[in-house]
């Protein structure tokens, strides 16, 4: 399988598709805890949200919710900038092996998962509507409970046809 | 409104840094414990620490308990009703307290849309 094939299969699918299955996920991740100055004080330990895997094809398995960066800025003219982001992993497996890694932007005080432009200066954000559509997937399966719709409509952002990823 | 984001973590002399993944440990504050009880200090500093964590965590509760759907469920149930109200509305003026920004309305029923997905 092609990688546009299996992210395809991904994006077209629907929510009923998916089987969550909740922590422990078993895919911990250890990171260095610092202070100030970058020494390290800590080490943390860290894991996933949830675990999804595709009941059409089990090979294929997703995991959600490792933080990549707790303080994500959007360009603060945006109308989600002077509000807390961060963006998170979306981890694609295809038999156990990490195939695809994307990145996904809890906006809004974390109330919405949306993707992650390439510009948040853009009017209006362009998406390629693969990514968008997996953006919502993840956000309808594990995100807040709000209107992904109506969210990133409010973003600015506009599904365009443009290759992904 | 902005904060730093969790988690936070608290040192022995009050010293408290946001901890982020993906980058380095940030200043919070710094917490003078006063003339406070002793013994009451670890749990403070643990409810101070988890603060983001809890009104993000209440955010997502309120969000689920105004969905229509659990929304219908608590008015159809006349037993749980007038204690779910107190509850909810408590939650409300709490989150409201700690983000500074009005929450939904309880209950908010949208017939034309019954459920979010």
């Amino acid at each position: 399988m092609r990688l546009d094939q299996y992210l395809a299969l991904i994006g077209d699918s629907k929510v009923e598709d998916w089987r969550l299955i909740t922590r422990p996920t078993f895919r911990h991740h250890f990171h260095r805890g610092t202070d100030e100055k970058g020494e390290e004080v800590s080490v943390e330990v860290d894991e996933h949200r949830v675990a999804m895997s595709f009941s059409q094809n089990i090979r294929i398995t997703l995991a959600y919710g490792l933080v990549s960066d707790s303080h994500y800025r959007i360009d603060p003219k945006h109308k989600f900038g002077l509000l807390n982001a961060r963006s998170e992993f979306v981890d694609c497996f295809y038999d156990n092996i990490l195939v695809h890694r994307e990145t996904v932007v809890r906006v809004a005080r974390q109330r919405c998962v949306l993707p992650e432009p390439a510009d948040w200066t853009e009017s209006p954000i362009r998406v390629p509507r693969r990514k968008a559509r997996f953006a919502r997937l993840i956000h309808v399966l594990a995100g807040p409970l709000t209107d992904f719709d109506e969210y990133f409509k409010e973003a600015g952002m506009v599904e365009v046809e443009a290759p992904w990823p | 409104m902005k904060y730093t984001p969790g988690p936070w973590k608290m040192r022995p002399n009050g010293d408290m840094s946001s901890a982020p993944r993906g980058g380095k440990a940030v200043q919070v504050c710094s917490i003078s414990w006063g003339v406070s009880a002793s013994d009451d200090k670890p749990g403070n500093a643990r409810l101070i620490q988890c603060s983001p964590q809890l009104s993000e965590a209440l955010d997502e509760m309120m969000l689920l308990v105004t969905t229509p759907t659990v929304s219908q469920a608590i008015l159809g149930n006349a037993k749980l009703l007038p204690k779910a109200k107190q509850i909810i509305e408590n939650a409300k003026i709490v989150l409201e307290a700690a983000t500074g920004e009005a929450q939904a309305v309880w209950p908010r029923i949208d017939h034309a849309k019954p459920k979010l997905e």
